[in-house]
């Protein structure tokens, strides 16, 4: 069998140039809805040229450079442009039962990119490289841990997230969308549901159209593929331009997303740093790196579990099931070590008089260590700042005191993400990875309290959803957010999996809905194709 | 509901001014998009394409 003459011989019967670029179209496709999906190719455009300028200075020059802060708005604009529209077009193929007739394959393909689509949308999140990002990375990363795909893909790891959202998933993206519009060109717009009687009178109205339908349009249909003769014998062409249409949306995109870029622009609230808060918020600060040193639930990952520990107990389970553990520890972190410490210890390198308290920490037993530790964070409740300095009431903390006024000066000179990233095994160049760096304030005081400036509002679930300011965010992951806000679920020890599985199962339900018996006629009840194809129903 | 900010309104609950626990001076903007989505959807429904887009042979 030769391949090549195979796909010659497909392509010919199948796919003519009169498929690809029709100049006409079948009567029926005549309402505005029809646009959807090519404004969503064209808004892809638009993510494509500006998110090429943006590649040009990296995924940080935009806050300071004019050129970059608009290209970056223009991405933005375009971002929302396009899952708006993406979203309509979706809509619309369920209403009109877009996967009949063979169509099926259409429907999965535009599922697929639809998921991968929200995926790369996420990535884009976190390569905002402000609060915003910092915040989705550190709620995001919940999910994808919960579910095992935290075990590859880490939220926190601006390299991994910089070459998925600019190489791997665009090139997923272009690949299933040329599939996607192949196969839209190849088998023509989805015929009307045939709503009329199986048997019409004979002589009557019905049949005489029945009648003229069964030999019209097949001369109009002699430059088209196989497929489009089959799918649209009997049915009445009109004039078309495809290439007009295109550049009509093209135009229209192009004005929406420039206006909006223009006099609207995109957000960008500054991150959040350990200099701000050492200098700002000094208590916040000192009681997150003991909250760490004490290894508290709400320090920095301190017993999250897989992947950064092996303590399988605390991973998130649905009966035995837990994802999380499927790995084991594929990016080991010991909160305390790595990000007190570690650090600490290369503060005694620079100011020798930090070393001894920390040799006697570290010569502790746990026990005492957890009563010096325990004894400051309480203080910290009734401390006060003055000045440079944390006044404490009297007690005592053993070298604890001194050891946090250490984190604290390297907080202070800007240093803390730097030795964060020199813990260990030292600083290594070219090192993407800001899972300490992200993790020290992620559910701490200091996010939180940014959080609540932010929304007036210290719910950590909704974050993922909006955006700082008067911004839409990534609305169309309002359906996964919903889930959180009902109690049982929030409240539940396995939120974060058994939301993901519940949206797992609808993407499911929504890739297999055109084999599913009665959810596949679900658009025939609900007739919405009866308001759009009125003027076809009109005369059949 | 209510779409107003809840100081504009004392003494009304603080529900009412909620979408799905967030505020809606928060979930304003992407509470906007899904209206204005409904309201494109309807108007892409009911107008029909423009003749132009049809072009001349």
């Amino acid at each position: 069998m030769n391949l090549t003459r195979s796909a010659q011989r497909h392509l010919r019967l199948d796919f003519t140039l009169e498929d690809a670029l029709p100049t006409r179209m079948p009567v029926y496709v005549n309402s505005v809805v029809y646009l959807f999906g090519a404004t969503a190719l064209m808004a892809l455009a638009w993510i494509v040229i500006s998110g090429v300028v943006l590649t040009l200075g990296g995924p940080s020059w935009y806050h300071t450079n004019a050129v970059g802060r608009f290209a970056n708005s223009v991405h933005f604009w375009s971002v929302q442009l396009f899952f708006s529209v993406l979203v309509l077009h979706f809509i619309t193929k369920f209403f009109l039962g877009a996967w009949r007739d063979g169509r099926w394959l259409t429907w999965v393909v535009g599922g697929l990119l639809l998921g991968i689509g929200v995926f790369t949308g996420l990535t884009g999140f976190l390569l905002q490289t402000n609060w915003d990002a910092q915040w989705v990375a550190t709620q995001a990363k919940d999910a994808m841990n919960a579910a095992g795909i935290g075990a590859f893909f880490n939220t926190m790891n601006a390299g991994q997230v910089l070459t998925l959202h600019v190489a791997a998933l665009p090139l997923a993206i272009v690949a299933l969308l040329g599939l996607h519009v192949f196969l839209i060109r190849r088998d023509s717009p989805v015929r009307p549901y045939d709503d009329r009687p199986k048997h019409a009178k004979v002589g009557s109205a019905k049949a005489r159209a029945v009648a003229a339908e069964a030999g019209a349009g097949e001369d109009d249909l002699a430059g088209s593929g196989r497929r489009t003769r089959e799918n649209l014998r009997g049915i009445p062409l009109k004039p078309y331009d495809l290439l007009r249409e295109g550049l009509i949306v093209f135009g229209l995109a192009a004005a929406a997303v420039l206006a909006l870029a223009i006099f609207v622009g995109a957000p960008d609230y500054p991150t959040l740093n350990g200099e701000n808060v050492a200098t700002k918020q000094p208590i916040a600060y000192l009681k997150t790196t003991v909250g760490i040193l004490l290894g508290n639930d709400n320090s920095a990952l301190g017993g999250y579990g897989p992947p950064y520990q092996g303590d399988n107990s605390a991973a998130q389970h649905l009966g035995p099931i837990a994802p999380a553990t499927w790995f084991g520890v594929t990016r080991p972190i010991d909160p305390a070590q790595d990000l007190v410490l570690a650090p600490l210890a290369r503060v005694a390198e620079i100011n020798p008089a930090y070393a001894k308290p920390l040799a006697e920490f570290k010569a502790a037993t746990p026990a005492q260590q957890q009563k010096w530790l325990t004894a400051y964070d309480k203080a910290l409740d009734t401390a006060t700042v003055s000045g440079d300095t944390v006044q404490l009431p009297a007690g005592d903390y053993g070298p604890v005191e001194a050891m946090m006024n250490g984190m604290l000066s390297l907080g202070r000179a800007g240093l803390l993400e730097g030795a964060l990233a020199a813990a260990g095994d030292g600083f290594a160049p070219y090192s993407f990875d800001y899972t300490k760096q992200l993790s020290y304030f992620a559910v701490a005081p200091p996010y939180f309290d940014t959080a609540t400036h932010l929304v007036q509002q210290g719910n950590p679930q909704w974050g993922i959803v909006h955006e700082t300011g008067n911004y839409p965010g990534a609305w169309w992951l309002d359906a996964y957010q919903v889930w959180y806000e009902i109690p049982a679920v929030a409240e539940a020890d396995n939120a974060d999996l058994l939301v993901v599985t519940i949206m797992l199962g609808f993407f499911a339900l929504l890739l297999l809905l055109p084999v599913i018996p009665g959810l596949n006629r679900l658009p025939h009840g609900l007739k919405v194709y009866r308001v759009i194809w009125r003027d076809w129903y009109r005369n059949h | 509901m209510v779409l107003l900010p809840p100081e504009l309104l004392p003494g009304v609950p603080h529900f009412f001014f909620t979408l799905f626990g967030v505020p809606f001076t928060v979930a304003y903007p992407n509470l906007l998009v899904w209206i204005v989505l409904a309201v494109v959807f309807v108007g892409g429904v009911f107008l029909r394409l423009p003749r132009f887009i049809e072009g001349g042979d």
